[in-house]
């Protein structure tokens, strides 16, 4: 990192045509293959079409109940995620650290257990509703956050505990003063680290069975054989990865802005605090993505229930516009 | 406590995990027809095995997930060593371009890459490969980055060219870092291979388990998703025993003590 910090903290012109030139290549690389004939255009249509067919679907209202379904179950698998492993992973290392090197094998195991694996398993138990995914999902997530708890409460530097004692605190401010400041990032890494294995699984178990969001609306265009529609969510599918990926970096930058960054990717910049206004933003965010989203995936229960073989294979739900 | 004792508790608690299993669902605490004893699951693999039915999958599996994986690690090292290397501009253009390559989910592709490629085995190694390309090229990358300097200035002082210094000092030092790429591509490999063979394929472990499902073949799953969870272990730790064999004297020398 040292060498490069001299270059990286000045957001030049230079420097950002430097780094956005591979990016705006690749695009215009997209662009004329295609209408040069350099790549058969049925197979890979042109950016400017992929992209307005995107804005067209966008602005049309189509999308929004795929991409809520699929945000609301990322969301919903975290939250029982962590539910579950960040109180066991304290109950587990605070009380008898020797319980967690004797499980560590087995714990090893069952993290190796593999998520597609385990959903036939989870559909015998919790029928094939949204339950199923949910716990896949979970089940994803469990293993990062409950490792990364149980590795952040062993790394706690024993120099503060210890001075800490000395200073007779209590308990509770123990906990919340040294324990939770030391942990807190590692959690955060945890769930970070779920939040991406999510993402990608849910587009993945999408596309193997279900009737709505981003893994279906690929595989359904897919499956009708129209290319465009592939690429257009291909292309909502990596932005929001992408967003997803630079909100978590964000998020962390404010909560820990007292932690070094060791990124790859990111350069040293100067640490900030949250705004109230932006926690209340995030906040309102995730509690549209809960309540939104939970009637969203009703709402797509219901359109296919009340669907015939024949809506099926018409994308989007009714609007059946074949050339 | 003494280490020999540590290792039998471990053992203890895994073989306490199967034996509740199996009296959980011997004495119908959980239901036997959703949770067959594990005894009927061990004899029921042991008889699969036997057929050759069960092999043949597997080894069928292995090989995507191993060319997949190869083909990864032949792109992958000597593309981020040769970024991270020499390229240092070319690294900064396309950092970008590669975090948005990274996020491309594979499976997103899948109908696309089935349009050129057709569908044999092509597209389900492609996705393994693609998959796994990613967090070798960023850790070899990163590994490159954190040398430590001060390394590095000594071997200039010593009179090492470019390509001494990039054999003897950088790649050395970097190689712990690409073998932590090494041991998460591993296990993305035998993750997307499951996924992979599940949504498209006649055969393998992860088509095994879909078709059992749809038969409504309850042991095979559990078999099947037994393997593949023994599998995972199996890889991790070879990962790590290479990990060690090969970086274990470096760590402490050459990597940079911030990290």
């Amino acid at each position: 990192m040292k060498g490069n910090s001299k270059s990286g903290r000045i957001f030049t012109l230079k420097n950002i045509l430097i780094k956005s030139s591979g990016v705006l290549i690749f695009i215009v690389l997209w662009e004329i293959a295609p209408r040069l004939g350099w790549a058969d255009k049925q197979f890979v249509p042109s950016f400017s079409e992929v992209s307005n067919e995107l804005i067209r679907l966008l602005a049309r209202g189509d999308l929004t109940m795929h991409i809520m379904v699929s945000l609301w179950r990322v969301l919903v698998g975290l939250i029982v995620a962590s539910l579950i492993a960040i109180p066991l992973g304290f109950i587990l290392s605070k009380s008898c650290p020797f319980l967690i090197e004797i499980l560590n094998p087995m714990l090893r195991f069952l993290s190796q257990a593999n998520p597609f694996t385990l959903g036939p398993i989870f559909i015998l138990f919790f029928g094939v509703g949204e339950l199923v995914k949910v716990s896949m999902i979970a089940w994803a997530c469990i293993w990062p956050i409950l490792f990364n708890v149980i590795t952040g409460i062993k790394v706690v530097d024993p120099a503060l505990e210890r001075s800490a004692r000395a200073l007779n605190i209590s308990h509770f401010q123990s906990f919340t003063k040294i324990l939770l400041p030391s942990v807190g990032p590692w959690i955060y890494t945890g769930l970070s680290t779920g939040v991406e294995i999510s993402f990608f699984m849910v587009v993945a178990a999408e596309m193997i069975g279900t009737s709505a969001g981003l893994g279906w609306l690929v595989h359904n265009a897919g499956m009708n054989n129209k290319v465009v529609w592939i690429y257009s969510a291909a292309v909502l599918i990596i932005a929001l990865g992408v967003f997803i990926k630079w909100f978590l970096r964000y998020t962390y930058d404010r909560l820990f802005f007292w932690k070094t960054n060791t990124d790859f990717y990111s350069e040293d910049k100067e640490h900030k605090r949250f705004d109230k206004s932006e926690v209340i933003f995030i906040i309102f965010m995730l509690v549209v993505i809960l309540g939104f989203g939970a009637q969203q995936i009703k709402r797509a229960d219901y359109v296919s229930k009340n669907m015939g073989a024949h809506d099926h294979m018409e994308l989007y739900k009714g609007t059946g516009d074949f050339q | 406590m003494s280490r020999s004792l540590k290792n039998a508790c471990k053992i203890i608690v895994i073989v306490v995990f199967f034996g509740i299993w199996e009296f959980m669902s011997r004495m119908e605490i959980l239901n036997p027809i959703l949770v067959p004893p594990f005894t009927d699951l061990v004899k029921n693999m042991w008889n699969m095995f036997l057929d050759g039915n069960f092999t043949k999958h597997l080894i069928i599996s292995l090989r995507r997930a191993g060319i997949g994986f190869a083909l990864a690690v032949i792109a992958g090292i000597p593309l981020g060593l040769l970024l991270g290397g020499w390229f240092k501009t070319i690294q900064k253009s396309l950092e970008w371009l590669m975090k948005i390559f990274s996020q491309v989910n594979p499976f997103v592709m899948f109908h696309i890459i089935i349009l050129i490629l057709g569908i044999d085995e092509k597209p389900k190694v492609i996705i393994i490969m693609w998959a796994c390309l990613w967090p070798i090229i960023t850790n070899t990358i990163l590994g490159i980055r954190n040398v430590n300097e001060n390394v590095l200035k000594a071997a200039r002082c010593f009179g090492l060219g470019r390509v001494a210094i990039f054999i003897k000092v950088v790649f050395p030092a970097s190689l712990p870092s690409i073998f932590t790429g090494l041991r998460l591509s591993a296990g993305y490999s035998v993750f997307m291979l499951v996924a992979a063979e599940m949504m498209g394929a006649s055969s393998g472990l992860g088509w095994l388990i879909k078709s059992s499902e749809e038969n409504f073949q309850i042991l095979n799953i559990y078999g099947a998703a037994l393997v593949i969870a023994l599998l995972g272990v199996f890889i991790d730790g070879f990962m790590q025993i290479l990990e060690k064999r090969f970086t274990g004297r470096i760590k402490a020398d050459y990597l940079n003590s911030e990290i």
